[in-house]
């Protein structure tokens, strides 16, 4: 007697499938498809192509839904995307929104817009079905960003007296503050590469020890009779191994320990050498170090998406930017050989763009 | 008491930036005649609460393959001023002339390239100098630099000339996946193109491919190209990912446009098996 509301609960669902709990069988069969960089008051179209496995003809909604990446606030489309797809059939649907400028609406509210404000955005597109349940979803490659073309550069402070500087290690506990901004795309509305790098300009303030055998770089502090040098090395979220291989995570505890030769000189290796390209804490070079390969650079930060040069099990995009602003480290190293004296130095900090 | 000072300079440097200058245009494409000057200026604004002295000069070109020799035209211009104070949210024009050598046409090079190196100095500079009287003191002066990257194209030699390599196709197996119950990434088609400059002067190639069906249907379109110049005698790859279609053949379609009005096509197909693998048919001829 138990048995029967059991049975008749599932033979209702046999009748009326949609009063079951699984969305219909509508899937994406493709990639979406949207240009990614929009001025205010341009038209962001967005593709997507649908397929009903299902053996009737079934009515699909896609939500184009966008989360800004700097306020957290979640954008719904309006109007939604909607279509009825005949049975096994496939449907390629695009929907255009106009993008305005950040004054014209609030960009922290969460909710259903019209059109989209300034700003940068991740993007998705959950799909559901005529029963409001959701069927699948997809999300969009790369970022949308929507914004006013600028390229700029600000660092604070502009000066510093770095004091008496120690004998050995010596971090100096003055953090750097870089701002930057920089929009720029091109015809294909793909991100334009940057790069922020950092170096010393000492060629005119160098002369090197009389008779020297040879004269060492001009990277780092050089005194007034311009013939020492004290390098200096710096550190930013972006140097040196994550927090899996050298135990120190720099986002949490900020800059590294200087007198931890694995931060400092680079974690050791077999038969007493060092990786020194694995040192968190980087040499920073003189304009006479560098050539125009980049490899001989300094970066601090930089934006190119082909550029594989940064790709890592910790890191498989290669992403090698960092929120502006952000924040720089400098510390500096007088060994056993510096000499007593007065020092100083410009230290550049580039943007540069081809 | 370390510590209270560190936070109490971390504050301090959380203030915002007094300074901030900015520049138009941010690159220069310009045309030149063997010893006839050209002209043009620079808007340059400070966007900042305060102050700045701008200094203007100009370097190398900044990012080159070591392979490539091409010649620097740096040493051709002159700013007027060179140096100004533009106080906060002030904006001018700095005049800018350059004079190409008049031999420039023994040179058989067709394009010269350079940076203008824009500096930003505090009017009212700090005082820095180093403490008196201590035994090693120092100070560092900070300069924010924006590096306009300079092409310069020599009349009547520009030459453009792109020949499209070959284009590959291949599976990128996705790593692993599937960590706390996520599905596993899915497998991607890798298509990449060669594009090798044998003009005289840059290109940004940009361009769209098309992925056919074998029943002549289209699969996928996307845009394709990268923002980086292709320089004289350079080659570029340009890579393009997309998730596995399913088994089938596929004819891929590519059209480059190297600059406005020449494009070039070129096409290639390749297979995707039942098992997922990713067989490239070589060209016939």
């Amino acid at each position: 007697m138990k048995r029967w509301p059991l049975a008749a609960a599932l033979g209702l669902l046999g009748l009326f499938p949609s009063l079951s709990f699984a969305a219909f069988d509508l899937k994406y069969t493709r990639p979406s498809s949207f240009d990614t960089h929009f001025n205010p008051g341009e038209s962001v179209t967005f593709t997507v192509t649908i397929r009903n496995n299902e053996t009737v003809a079934r009515f699909a909604e896609v939500d184009v839904t966008l989360v800004n990446q700097a306020t957290g606030a979640e954008l719904t489309l309006t109007p939604v995307i909607t279509a009825t797809i005949g049975a096994l059939q496939e449907v390629t649907l695009s929907a255009s929104y106009p993008t305005v400028a950040s004054a014209t609406t609030p960009s922290t509210v969460s909710g259903a817009t019209l059109n989209i404000p300034e700003g940068s955005y991740s993007v998705s597109f959950p799909l559901f079905d005529e029963n409001g349940d959701r069927a699948d979803s997809l999300r969009g490659k790369f970022p949308l960003h929507v914004g006013t073309e600028t390229e700029s550069l600000r660092v604070f402070p502009e000066a510093v007296n770095l004091g008496t500087i120690p004998p050995g290690r010596y971090m100096h506990p003055l953090p750097i503050e870089i701002r930057y901004s920089y929009f720029q795309f091109n015809r294909l509305r793909q991100d334009q590469p940057f790069t922020i790098r950092i170096y010393t300009d000492n060629a005119a303030r160098y002369e090197g020890v009389p008779d020297a055998l040879a004269k060492v770089s001009p990277a780092g502090l050089v005194s007034m009779d311009g013939r020492f040098v004290i390098p200096i090395k710096c550190w930013t979220l972006n140097f040196g191994p994550d927090v899996q291989e050298s135990g120190w995570d720099g986002a949490i505890a900020g800059p590294p320990p200087v007198d931890d030769d694995d931060l400092w000189i680079g974690p050791p290796l077999l038969e007493g050498v060092r990786s020194f390209g694995s040192a968190t804490w980087v040499r920073i070079p003189d304009l006479t170090d560098m050539t125009p390969n980049p490899i001989t650079w300094r970066r601090l930060i930089g934006q190119d998406q082909y550029d594989n040069r940064f790709v890592s099990d910790a890191n498989v995009t290669g992403d090698f930017t960092l929120r502006s602003p952000f924040t720089l480290y400098l510390a500096t190293e007088a060994g056993p050989t510096a000499v007593e004296g007065t020092y100083a130095a410009n230290l550049v900090v580039e943007l540069w763009s081809p | 008491m370390k510590t209270g000072l560190f936070f109490l300079l971390t504050a301090f440097c959380l203030l915002p930036s007094v300074f901030a200058v900015e520049v138009e245009p941010t690159r220069l494409e310009l045309k030149i005649a063997p010893g006839q000057p050209v002209s043009g200026e620079l808007q340059i604004a400070n966007k900042g609460v305060k102050p700045v002295e701008v200094r203007l000069s100009t370097g190398p070109y900044r990012f080159l393959d070591p392979k490539l020799k091409l010649p620097s035209c740096q040493d051709w211009f002159r700013f007027e001023p060179a140096r100004l104070t533009l106080a906060a949210g002030a904006a001018t024009a700095v005049a800018y002339t350059v004079t190409p050598p008049k031999n420039l046409d023994v040179d058989t090079a067709g394009e010269y390239l350079g940076a203008i190196l824009v500096d930003q100095y505090p009017a009212d500079q700090p005082d820095t100098a180093p403490a008196a009287g201590k035994k090693t003191s120092a100070k560092l002066t900070i300069v924010p630099r924006l590096a306009l990257a300079v092409y310069m194209m020599v009349e009547g030699k520009e030459r453009v000339e792109v020949k499209v390599g070959k284009l590959t196709a291949e599976k990128l197996a996705s790593e692993g996946g599937g960590i706390g119950g996520r599905a596993a990434a899915p497998d991607l088609l890798k298509m990449t193109v060669a594009l090798k400059n044998l003009g005289t002067v840059h290109v940004r190639p940009s361009g769209a491919y098309a992925l056919f069906q074998e029943d002549g249907h289209l699969y996928h379109a996307a845009p394709l190209g990268k923002s980086m110049p292709l320089l004289p005698t350079g080659s570029m790859t340009v890579p393009s990912l997309l998730p596995l279609p399913p088994a089938g053949r596929y004819r891929w379609v590519l059209t480059v446009e190297v600059k406005e009005g020449t494009v070039l096509q070129e096409e290639s197909s390749f297979e995707v098996t039942p098992e997922g693998d990713v067989v490239q048919k070589e060209k016939k001829g």
